[in-house]
């Protein structure tokens, strides 16, 4: 890549109010250091509490899903994870978009990811905060290695949430997920 | 049994715990990097001391900014581990949950975990 793309990829971020973004290879370590360059950011905003550690907590959330789950991972690097992904955080008229992205090379966990999603998707909030603390005290699941918790969490933290898998033909696809909070 | 004393870190809480006077204090920021390893050691000396003993004074105080979804599993864990002691072994427990007055977004996390705790005490303070 030459460095005019370079500046295009930052135009095209500022175009869309990006405050920050990450591409590539992260681990849990990274998390430490950019999590507190996200929390001076908006604490500068003046937010309640509440919205800034809703804000904080997608945030988290979401990277951890990325270091825990994508596919694209450096082998035998030790017991610490590191994987691809991709996040990014905006602004757009008074409220935060946070989304992220990773590859996920199994159909079949495609389709179990897709349906858990489109479950919280229907869920009101009461069903989530009972979903939620049931799976607080449900033994980890199988493959999963964070709490099982972490996508019920961002779905109740975020105002809205969408997600999208782009299917990139050689049968891995991409993982989207996107959170808005207001 | 060995006290703790684990110093806070950028994103895991500072622990006390002095078991003699039955006192427990965690505090700070909660998303350790490895929670499992953060908190194992802390979840199976607690256990110990709960299953082992009769009758005890046991208060845990909370003071945490941030708490992530692997580390409310703990937390839930710690809770039902009280209830479920307060009743076998007939501790005394309670829970301190400590807020600053203006966090009132803390406070309703806090009265999340209360809601489903009918053995102990549970109570939310002001700071």
């Amino acid at each position: 890549m030459n460095a005019k793309t370079l500046f295009e990829m930052h135009k095209l971020m500022l175009g869309n109010e990006v405050i920050m973004t990450y591409s590539g290879y992260m681990s849990q370590a990274l998390l430490t250091s950019i999590a507190s360059v996200l929390r001076q950011q908006i604490e500068q905003d003046h937010l309640s509490r509440k919205v800034m550690r809703n804000i904080f907590s997608v945030f988290v959330e979401q990277y951890e899903n990325v270091v825990r789950y994508s596919d694209d991972q450096i082998e035998d690097q030790g017991k610490d994870d590191i994987r691809y992904g991709i996040m990014a955080i905006s602004k757009k008229e008074g409220s935060y978009i946070l989304n992220c992205g990773n590859v996920i090379k199994s159909k079949e966990r495609v389709n179990n990811l897709r349906e858990r999603l489109e479950n919280l998707k229907k869920m009101s909030e009461d069903d989530l905060k009972a979903f939620y603390k049931q799976k607080l005290r449900s033994e980890t699941e199988e493959g999963s290695k964070g709490a099982g918790v972490g996508l019920i969490e961002i779905a109740r933290k975020s105002s809205e949430f969408e997600f999208d898998f782009i299917d990139l033909g050689d049968g891995t696809s991409f993982f989207l997920l996107k959170s808005i909070l207001k | 049994m060995d006290n703790i004393d684990i110093k806070p870190g950028d994103r895991s809480p500072s622990i006390l715990c002095d078991w003699v006077k039955g006192a427990m204090e965690i505090k700070g920021e909660s998303y350790p990097e490895n929670v499992t390893e953060f908190y194992g050691p802390i979840l199976s000396s607690m256990e110990k001391f709960l299953k082992s003993n009769n009758k005890q004074n046991f208060t845990c105080t909370f003071e945490l900014l941030y708490f992530n979804s692997s580390s409310a599993k703990v937390l839930m864990r710690m809770f039902d581990m009280f209830e479920e002691f307060s009743g076998s072994n007939s501790h005394n427990i309670k829970v301190y949950w400590k807020v600053d007055k203006e966090d009132d977004n803390m406070r309703e996390l806090g009265e999340e975990f209360a809601e489903d705790i009918e053995n102990i005490k549970f109570e939310i303070i002001n700071k």
